[in-house]
């Protein structure tokens, strides 16, 4: 089967997006077990195991995606949507997290946050779902919710 | 054709079903789902332990293996 | 019908919208979820039309009339018990065959009927084409499209509910089983009609038509009457196994002879929810998914609930403050010590669990919760449990009490009691600040990961519980999984906050009930007799603690503790506020956490310490827990089972984690 020319953009998509999240999820995990060094701190990337694992699982849809539409069946478009979906949903899940930090330190005043900036909760699942916004963006019109009614309908 | 549990069909696959081999109660909460003789099912999932996803008349089931096993497809 | 008033149930599969439209007739304020059989509890509203006082029943979703689960007893037991005036039967259009088979089980009943032909937008939108006008003929029902979610066609299906009733005497219009069926219903339906209080009760052909399909509940209303014997003596003569699925497929016979004549209905070939079950189901990456989204949501709803949980703590030290300017005696102490101290501790959790379960029902309403119960299930399945148990033990993480109350739509008696009695090993909101503070006292930088770990305990205490109780209790295997996985729907934020509100709720009035007499109750033993210090060795409390120390001392627990985890029974996160009193420091838990870590004079190590996390994490379960799990097993024995079963099981790990880490030198 052919590939047309719209699958062989989201094919080069889905493997540069799903090997950089692969990427730094493994080094996010590597960090979290206790290996820093100048670089992961100039990527802002913490410690943090479990946040890597989720790095992991998106970078996993996204290069999943890639070997379905290589293998032609065009399954593998519903894997790189899924995958840009995850990804902005962390996205929002990392701004909300940001924000109730936000608001304890400039709010509350709660002391053991007294030297917080903003900067401290920017992490690779915020700035790499940038890349997965473009992608929202380049095919923004699939995704209407076509047979998907609210809940409540 | 060939007589069939739920569990031994292919994914993607449809078949109509031709009895369920189960006790009435069961049968009974089948039936009322829609899975009646000569229905059709299309399975959409079916890995090789773990329940089964199918859909029959437009609604999807997770069906336990248990289940699934006692209902036999007509596979065409 | 009495003068002006008229009773409407409303009846339907489930996932049909049934509550979007008792919402729109009412106005009443309720949530829309996709978990089949969330309406649990009957649900009534009222409502004027043209003049007449309509009282609105929601009932809960059945498949049929055929009583199987608690939902559906529920649901039938009202329509042929109570008789409403008439029945609104709301249909989903794009899945007019399987909706209908509960169509013909109510016309079987004689009930009034007016069909609401539901999700009429989807339908039309698909492309489908129902003559309804037809289809309202052929079965003899009137037909309303309806839109739930606008409101659209509300008023006439309230206009032809009304008509109904005027028509008066119930209709007739019924399938036909074929001779030989039929002829054994008219001779039962003969018996039937000798026993005057039976026939006028229930109309004999349906008495007939269930005693055929062996139907228990019918049986049942037989036992005892006149005819018993006769229809005993009739039934042997039967062989009702055979005609039970004959019987039903006369009936999608009858269903499909009408369709064809009146819909043509176009299904989309790769709908939005087959492409999303593909990703979400699939087999590698079905559970990592799963996990991630977990992490976030447990991520988000300790994160993000701080600052609430930070203001209220603000009010609550702000009140304690007012309260303590009263200056001494016994009414500032009640309301200091006693009722803003108790109350305090649990209201401050309320942020915590509120998200958890707004993110529980955001999941749960757009359908991927079905789902996740379907990719939980082979790994549930070997557990003992079967998928649906899993939901509860994910909102177990929130609270036990609600948690309980959702395994109702668990359909087998066994599964559900192994899911209610493990439940309370999931480690609720209310045990994490016990965790915090003695965690953070003795294990420092390790903290953390005690807290992860003790959050694993009681997830391993309940996997290993399930199966114990599957060998021996609940002998056999879990019944067999079916489930409906409703199409995905985007979340509304007011359907998920209501759905919130209504689990957190209960949160709320445990708080207001329960642990308010319970908190009362404990400052009593504390302030008696009068003229002891609060809390003092003197007190009732003291008292009653220096009886029941021998019990906890292998544990290393001494009277102080053994007072505070009996106060931990009103509310877990209370053990806190009792060891605040009775180490004399008060509700300030830095101060508390000081004097807890000097292991010289507090007597607690970190192995009486972990004993103590253990302990409070696994004895028995709070007093609502309790009350709702009395409530839904409806067993005192198995209530006190699990008040048992959790307690001894609390002190053997406490004992051997105090042994073991006091030979390591670990302990005092």
């Amino acid at each position: 089967m052919a590939v047309s020319s719209e699958n062989k953009n989201k094919m080069a998509f889905a493997l540069m997006v799903g090997i950089i999240y692969i990427l730094f999820g493994i080094i996010q995990m590597i960090v979290g077990l206790g290996l820093e060094s100048g670089i992961t701190d100039a990527l802002l990337i913490p410690a943090d195991i479990f946040g890597g694992c989720v790095l992991l699982v998106i970078g996993a849809i996204f290069l999943y995606g890639y070997k379905e539409l290589k293998a032609g069946t065009n399954d593998g478009v519903a894997f790189i949507y899924f995958g840009i979906l995850l990804s902005l949903v962390f996205v929002v899940i990392y701004l909300l997290i940001m924000g109730a930090d936000a608001l304890c330190t400039y709010g509350l005043g709660m002391e053991d946050l007294e030297s917080w900036t903003p900067l401290d909760d920017v992490k690779p699942g915020l700035y790499l779902g940038i890349l997965a916004l473009m992608g929202f963006l380049a095919w923004k019109d699939k995704f209407t919710l076509r047979g998907v009614s609210k809940a409540g309908a | 054709m060939v007589l069939l549990p739920l569990t031994m069909m292919r994914e993607g696959k449809e078949g109509r079903i031709s009895h369920i081999k189960a006790g009435r109660g069961l049968t009974r909460r089948l039936i009322e789902m829609g899975f009646v003789e000569g229905a059709l099912v299309r399975i959409l999932r079916a890995d090789f332990r773990g329940p089964v996803m199918v859909i029959i008349n437009g609604s999807k089931y997770a069906l336990g293996r248990g289940m699934a096993m006692k209902i036999m497809i007509d596979d065409c | 019908m009495k003068d002006n008033k008229i009773t409407i149930a409303l009846t339907g599969n489930p996932n049909v919208g049934k509550t979007t439209i008792f919402n729109a007739i009412t106005g009443a304020r309720q949530h829309v979820g996709n978990w089949p059989g969330v309406t649990v509890e009957k649900k009534v509203g009222t409502r004027k039309h043209k003049g007449m006082d309509l009282e609105i029943v929601d009932l809960p979703g059945t498949y049929s009339l055929t009583a199987y689960s608690i939902d559906e007893v529920i649901a039938r037991d009202y329509i042929v018990e109570e008789k409403p005036d008439v029945v609104i039967h709301i249909v989903d259009a794009t899945n007019l065959e399987r909706n209908l088979y509960l169509t013909t089980q109510l016309m079987e009943h004689g009930a009034r009927i007016v069909i609401a032909l539901n999700m009429f937008d989807l339908s039309r939108d698909r492309g489908d084409q129902i003559d309804i006008d037809k289809l309202s003929n052929l079965l003899d029902i009137p037909i309303v499209p309806t839109v739930g979610s606008t409101g659209e066609g509300i008023e006439k299906l309230l206009d032809e509910a009304i008509e109904e009733v005027k028509k008066g005497p119930h209709h007739h219009h019924v399938v036909g089983y074929g001779k030989e069926v039929e002829r054994y219903i008219g001779e039962l339906a003969t018996i039937i009609q000798k026993d005057e209080r039976l026939s006028e009760k229930y109309p004999p052909r349906w008495m007939a038509i269930k005693l055929l399909e062996n139907d228990e509940e019918v049986l049942k209303k037989v036992k005892g009457s006149k005819i018993e014997s006769d229809i005993k003596d009739k039934l042997k003569t039967i062989d009702t196994d055979e005609l039970e699925a004959l019987m039903a497929d006369k009936r999608y016979e009858a269903i499909g002879a009408i369709l064809p004549q009146t819909c043509s209905t176009c299904v989309p070939k790769m709908s939005v929810s087959d492409m999303i079950d593909k990703v979400v189901t699939n087999k590698y990456l079905g559970i990592p998914i799963f996990l991630a989204l977990m992490w976030g949501a447990f991520e988000i709803t300790f994160t993000f609930a701080t600052p609430f949980m930070e203001i209220i703590d603000m009010g609550i030290g702000w009140l304690a403050g007012a309260v303590s300017g009263m200056g001494s005696g016994w009414l500032p102490s009640l309301l200091g010590d006693g009722i803003i101290a108790g109350v305090g501790a649990v209201l401050i959790f309320l942020p915590n669990i509120l998200i958890l379960f707004w993110l529980i029902s955001l999941l749960e309403d757009s359908g991927y919760l079905a789902r996740a119960a379907f990719i939980m299930d082979k790994l549930m399945y070997n557990l003992g449990l079967h998928g649906k148990s899993f939901i509860p033990m994910l909102m177990g993480f929130g609270c036990n009490v609600p948690a309980i109350m959702a395994t109702r739509s668990i359909e087998d008696r066994k599964d559900r009691m192994i899911t209610i009695l493990v439940n309370p090993f999931i480690s609720c909101g209310a045990r994490l600040p016990v965790y915090v503070l003695l965690a953070g006292a003795f294990f420092g930088r390790a903290a953390g990961s005690v807290i992860f770990s003790l959050y694993a305990f009681g997830i391993l205490v309940a996997i290993l519980s399930a199966m114990l109780f599957r060998k021996t209790l609940f002998k056999g295997k879990p019944s067999p999984f079916i489930m409906e996985l409703p199409p995905y729907r985007l979340p509304t934020l007011k359907t998920s906050v209501i759905h919130m509100w209504e689990r957190g709720q209960m949160y709320l009035k445990k708080a207001g009930t329960i642990i308010l007499l319970g908190v009362v109750f404990i400052w009593l033993l504390a302030s008696l007799p009068a003229g002891v210090e609060y809390g003092s060795e003197g007190s009732y409390a003291g008292v009653l603690g220096k009886v029941i120390a021998p019990i906890f001392a292998p544990l290393g627990f001494d009277w102080r503790i053994a007072v505070a985890l009996i106060f931990g029974f009103v509310a877990k996160e209370i053990v806190i506020g009792g060891l605040g009193t009775l180490y004399g420091v008060g509700e300030d838990e830095g101060a508390l956490s000081d004097t807890l870590a000097d292991s010289e004079s507090s007597g607690i190590y970190p192995a009486n310490a972990l004993g103590l996390m253990v302990f409070t994490l696994l004895y028995m379960p709070c007093i609502a827990a309790v009350g709702v799990i009395k409530k839904e097993t409806g067993s005192w024995k198995w209530t006190l089972f699990a008040l048992a079963y959790g307690t001894i099981l609390a002190w053997v790990a406490a004992f051997i984690i105090y042994q073991v880490g006091s030979a390591l030198g670990y302990g005092g």
